[in-house]
């Protein structure tokens, strides 16, 4: 059975230059460009209106902006061209921990360049309690900082003995905080056990280059994907490669971006050729196709069910959005029953 | 001195090299086409060495024979500044700077300059390469503001630059300065070169080609050689390029740079490189470069 996704609103020409990457919280949604301002568009308003926008954050550009999965949506964290990591709260935050802050976001702490040994930062995930960012860098790294206090309390290594390892360009934090996820250049998916501090499982069956990687919101199932154009799925509690997704197409395009929605069912991926694509899991199909645009797309995300009451025309239906090198934030919304 | 018959392999060497530049000489003055230094010296790299041997024996050849370098239809690409009073740009429509100089090569073999669907054109490879004085180098490279980043970019982008070719507008950099008289004669005689709108535009063309290229050939799963994945130098090269270009920006050319700059960050997420032979045409860059050339 196939589902149906309409689009429901495109923000276009939302950055002035390709839109690198997207992140939601349960109310907004964080994009990032080669711009250096950061965009936060409401995704509970109708026609998702510009909410705030975060001028100077990156004076290189932004290639990563993220937020928590499955968290309250007070923290955000950015890279730039240049390596910094920004770590922006909301206002108010500070007191109310648990619950979603009004105000304003504001940049609480920034990670020099210089603070990570040698490579540069590149990808980056925070912990579903908002309160730990994993980065990884281009020569294979892997940091953990603690935000709260400020400082750097985990450092994986992927090469040997303090050579650097294959650059790594995707990373994921699991929602019970237990593992980290990370995707190499060279096709390597390591999982590391963030109590041990030890690798778990070092996962094969994508060749090339890793670009996504994303924990099931259950924490059982990492999907990891790239140059291969496959979706790779593992199994967490053993460490063993349970299935591919693919395409029928036998020259499948590099997949730039994945994401579990939040009954992990079902995932989402976006790819180079301007595709992006519903999967049911457990059966292992494809089940929607969108493709809006021919401009690479750079990063699909979910947004999360949020049980506060959305402005008439919003609909209820699960949503997501995607968004490229077309420099638009097109939001697409389940079709139900109509 | 020269022998014949020589009495050792060097001489015989010796007196072969001559025979090759008379023969050169010869030809260019039965065609009236000019034949540089350089090229003579490429005619035969095994036979002469180096330049240095070519340079000393045509100029000994000259004075034996009494005449100047001029005389033999040999000269050097660019003579001095101040022998030259002005020069006739008329007929050029493009001037094409190409930094690798085995593409360099290829298009002045097949004549391009003359051949191209875009009309007259003037090829430049990169001066750094070329035999050129400092002097003169530093006045066509002059190094205003905006040729920094495009010039970096093409040596730096990883060893075997990304993007060899651009349409560098030198002549307007030349009237910038408005420094030399060469610079200024050939800014007021050929006041077309002020038209800044495609400058850069070709480079950008390519380098997104080039992407453009990886992705749909990478995307559609063929593997291609002409794409490489950066290395940690590559990467930190283009950085400090991006770097540069947005420190100079809000200056001139912002929409020149904040095209490179997109590029830049594109390479930078997609994590390869290219060589030009991404956009050829089995070896053949001409019909692309037509293409281009000709938009404008």
């Amino acid at each position: 059975m196939s589902k149906q996704y309409l689009t429901t609103h495109t923000v276009d020409e939302a950055h002035p230059t390709e839109i690198f990457s997207v992140s939601p919280t349960p109310s907004s949604l964080f994009s990032a460009s080669g711009s250096s301002a950061l965009q936060i568009h409401s995704t509970t308003k109708g026609g998702f209106p510009l909410q705030q926008t975060i001028t100077n954050a990156h004076r290189l550009g932004c290639h990563h902006v993220c937020t928590s999965r499955g968290g309250v949506g007070n923290v955000a964290a950015s890279v730039g061209f240049g390596g910094e990591i920004k770590i922006w709260a909301r206002q108010g935050s500070e007191l109310l921990p648990q619950h979603e802050a009004n105000g304003e976001w504001e940049l609480r702490w920034e990670i020099a360049p210089t603070q990570t040994n040698g490579g540069d930062v590149w990808a980056v995930a925070l912990s579903a309690d908002e309160s730990y960012l994993a980065c990884t860098t281009s020569d294979g790294r892997i940091h953990v900082w603690d935000l709260t206090a400020r400082e750097r309390i985990q450092s994986y290594e992927t090469g040997g003995s303090g050579t650097g390892g294959s650059f790594a360009m995707a990373v994921d934090l699991s929602r019970d905080g237990k593992l980290t996820a990370t995707g190499h250049e060279s096709g390597a998916v390591y999982v590391f056990n963030n109590n041990s501090g030890r690798l778990a499982y070092s996962l094969s069956g994508l060749a090339k280059s890793v670009r996504a990687v994303a924990f099931s919101p259950g924490c059982k199932r990492l999907a990891a994907a790239g140059d291969a154009g496959v979706i790779a799925i593992y199994d967490m509690e053993r460490g063993e490669h349970v299935s591919n997704l693919s395409a029928t197409s036998s020259r499948p395009a590099w997949i730039t971006s994945l994401d579990w929605n939040d009954t992990g069912e079902y995932l989402l991926s976006g790819a180079l050729d301007g595709k992006v694509k519903v999967w049911d899991v457990a059966r292992g199909v494809c089940v929607a196709t969108h493709s809006e645009t021919e401009g690479a797309l750079w990063s699909v995300r979910w947004l999360p069910k949020n049980e506060r009451a959305l402005e008439p025309g919003m609909g209820k239906g699960e949503m997501f959005c995607a968004a490229g090198a077309n420099k638009s934030l097109t939001f697409y919304r389940e079709a139900t029953g109509i | 001195m020269v022998r014949f018959p020589g009495q050792t392999v060097q001489e015989t060497r010796k007196f072969e090299a001559l025979f090759c530049i008379l023969e050169l000489a010869h030809e260019a003055l039965l065609s009236g086409n000019l034949i540089t230094l350089r090229n003579i010296y490429y005619q035969n790299m095994e036979l002469f060495v180096s330049q240095a041997v070519v340079n000393v024996m045509i100029d000994s050849l000259a004075s034996t024979l009494g005449v100047g370098r001029w005389d033999l239809n040999i000269g050097i690409l660019l003579p001095s500044i101040n022998s030259i009073e002005k020069i006739d740009f008329h007929s050029v429509k493009w001037v094409l700077v190409i930094e690798k100089e085995a593409t360099f090569r290829t298009l002045a073999a097949s004549q391009y300059h003359q051949t191209s669907k875009a009309g007259h054109g003037i090829l430049i490879t990169d001066a750094n390469r070329l035999p050129l004085s400092q002097g003169a180098r530093a006045r066509l490279n002059s190094g205003s503001q905006r040729d920094r980043p495009t010039k970096r970019s093409r040596t730096d982008r990883g060893g075997d630059p990304v993007a060899s070719i651009t349409n560098k507008p030198f002549l307007q950099k030349a009237e910038n300065r408005g420094v030399t008289s060469l610079q200024q004669s050939i800014s007021t005689e050929y006041p077309e070169a002020n038209h800044l709108g495609h400058e850069q535009r070709l480079e950008e063309e390519l380098v997104h080609g080039v992407n453009e290229n990886a992705i749909s050939h990478h995307g559609a799963g063929d593997p291609v050689n002409s794409t490489m994945t950066l290395t940690q130098t590559d990467r930190k090269k283009v950085v400090s390029i991006l770097n540069e270009i947005c420190t100079g920006e809000g200056t001139v050319c912002t929409a020149v740079s904040m095209e490179q700059k997109q590029e830049l960050q594109r390479m930078l997420v997609l994590n390869i490189k290219a060589e030009i032979q991404a956009v050829d045409h089995f070896g053949d860059i001409t019909k692309w470069l037509d293409e281009k050339l000709c938009k404008w």
